[in-house]
């Protein structure tokens, strides 16, 4: 929501967040009216407990081409994925059992971050995902076409996403250090998960204070050259920094 | 440019604000959530509360919280903030608060995780119970480079009169450097000024020292000020020598 130029009042009543006037005598107990627009096409995922992920069972839409990894050769989303689109209505999550999963208690399981996503990032991934850019987890490869992946465990056997998620936790895992969440593209309508190509900028999630230059710092190395940005999340208001390093040009 | 009283945002807002008291909206909303104690669920600074649509009605009159609802179904879901969260909690005594996997959170529980989470959370709390005490309608005011903003009433009515930041003082020294230098001070009172708000200081003191519990909410004392720049070349008729918000 960034405004340049504009002065005195004008700037300050565009800058302020919308507000619902629930005083209007219409709108007493007016029937909530859904934001989404009806759609025609519904996917389906089943949430896989252990993998700690979707598999999508109906694919419906092209929004999967930029959403979603592949595992084995099938089609799995993130807990934020699946939230994006349920929450749309594109997506329909069920548990193993075929009940359905509604949107409350999708947000329950974000809430208790068990699966990798907390609820600021799921408003981070949301907010970017509306926008149209295309974001994934960072350090999750987009395929895996086998089982056989340069792994530090001795079980070869073991389910490999879970292995480059728990090395990646592992190496980041120090309290309080500042992490990379997510790598985003941007809009592409020729993006291919087998081709990705380098990322535009890496996010990373801050919370509580801004970063110090260290933290910056340490946060760059790891980016291995890509840009990096800082996502702010306060009261749901989502916001975006960059602390590059620029020098100066010397002036004759 | 003189910024005296409120800017309602339409013609007859100031009416629908004097027919609605916020002390009666607030009041309705105690009444209708404490029978049933709804259960909101923390997750950092977040807590999410689903709300019937009566108490959802009220919520959002009294403008607490941010609905978050995309979908048609009974139930409202409303994403609250650190201090509405215990506000609800601690100030109305109208929702119960619990992990996600659903064990409850005591009272000093609470206070110690929005602790941990911001240091100076016990001032910030006090802050915004003591305008909520008084009726106003408090927001986030992070966007603006404050702690909070006020409203006279429903921001859907009326634009933000006030930008607050909270400064935190133990035994009438403070403990923030917040406004301690003055290119800070210049930038906030400038900044507040750009986006048509003045600049309101509370001072949240504490004699004792103590903020480590919910009881020390009660010896923190609140005072008032008003940052104002006043600009001599425009006050020489003698209309105005009180202040003079600066909108250059």
């Amino acid at each position: 929501m960034a405004r340049s130029g504009g002065r005195g009042a004008k700037e300050g009543e565009e800058e302020e967040e919308h507000h619902r006037n629930p005083f209007l005598s219409n709108s007493i107990n007016k029937p909530w009216t859904s934001k989404t627009q009806f759609r025609s096409e519904v996917s389906k995922a089943c949430w896989d407990e252990e993998m700690g992920m979707g598999e999508i069972i109906e694919k419906k839409g092209s929004m999967w081409a930029t959403t979603g990894i592949i595992r084995k050769g099938k089609l799995c989303c993130h807990i934020e994925e699946i939230l994006f689109l349920a929450e749309r209505g594109a997506l329909i999550l069920t548990s193993p059992d075929g009940k359905t999963i509604n949107v409350g208690d999708i947000y329950k399981m974000i809430l208790g971050s068990k699966f990798g996503c907390s609820w600021e990032s799921f408003e981070a991934y949301r907010h970017l995902k509306s926008l149209g850019y295309i974001v994934q987890r960072y350090g999750i490869p987009w395929t895996l076409k086998n089982d056989i992946i340069c792994c530090s465990s001795n079980s070869p056997s073991e389910n490999n996403t879970r292995c480059f998620e728990i090395s990646n936790l592992l190496q980041d895992m120090q309290i309080s250090e500042l992490k990379l969440t997510f790598k985003v593209y941007l809009p592409n309508s020729k993006f291919r998960k087998s081709s990705p190509g380098d990322p535009s900028f890496l996010l990373c999630l801050l919370s509580g204070n801004p970063p110090s230059r260290s933290e910056v710092e340490n946060l760059e190395k790891k980016c291995d050259g890509l840009p990096l940005k800082f996502c702010y999340i306060d009261h749901g208001r989502v916001s975006f920094f960059s602390f590059d390093k620029e020098p100066l040009p010397t002036l004759p | 440019m003189e910024l005296t009283g409120p800017r309602w945002k339409g013609k007859e807002f100031a009416d629908t604000a004097l027919a609605n008291p916020m002390s009666e909206i607030v009041s309705r909303l105690r009444t209708s959530l404490s029978p049933s104690m709804p259960n909101a669920l923390l997750s950092g600074c977040t807590a999410l509360l689903e709300a019937e649509p009566d108490a959802a009605d009220l919520l959002e009159r009294t403008s607490i919280g941010q609905n978050i609802t995309t979908f048609g179904g009974d139930k409202q879901c409303f994403q609250l903030g650190p201090e509405e969260s215990f506000y609800l909690y601690h100030g109305l005594a109208c929702i119960r608060v619990s992990r996600e996997d659903g064990t409850a959170v005591a009272e000093s529980e609470l206070w110690n995780h929005f602790c941990s989470e911001r240091k100076t959370f016990p001032e910030l709390y006090k802050a915004y119970s003591h305008l909520r005490s008084k009726n106003w309608v408090v927001r986030s005011g992070t966007h603006y480079g404050a702690d909070f903003v006020a409203y006279r009433h429903h921001p859907a009515l009326v634009h933000a009169e006030y930008a607050v930041l909270v400064v935190p003082e133990n035994d009438g020294k403070a403990s923030s450097t917040r406004l301690s230098a003055w290119p800070d001070l210049c930038c906030s009172l400038r900044l507040c000024g750009s986006v048509a708000k003045t600049l309101l200081i509370l001072y949240v003191s504490t004699c004792s020292g103590d903020r480590s519990s919910v009881c020390s909410l009660e010896e923190l004392t609140v005072e008032e000020r008003i940052i104002r720049r006043w600009i001599p070349e425009r006050s020489r008729e003698g209309k105005c020598l009180a202040g003079d918000d600066e909108t250059q």
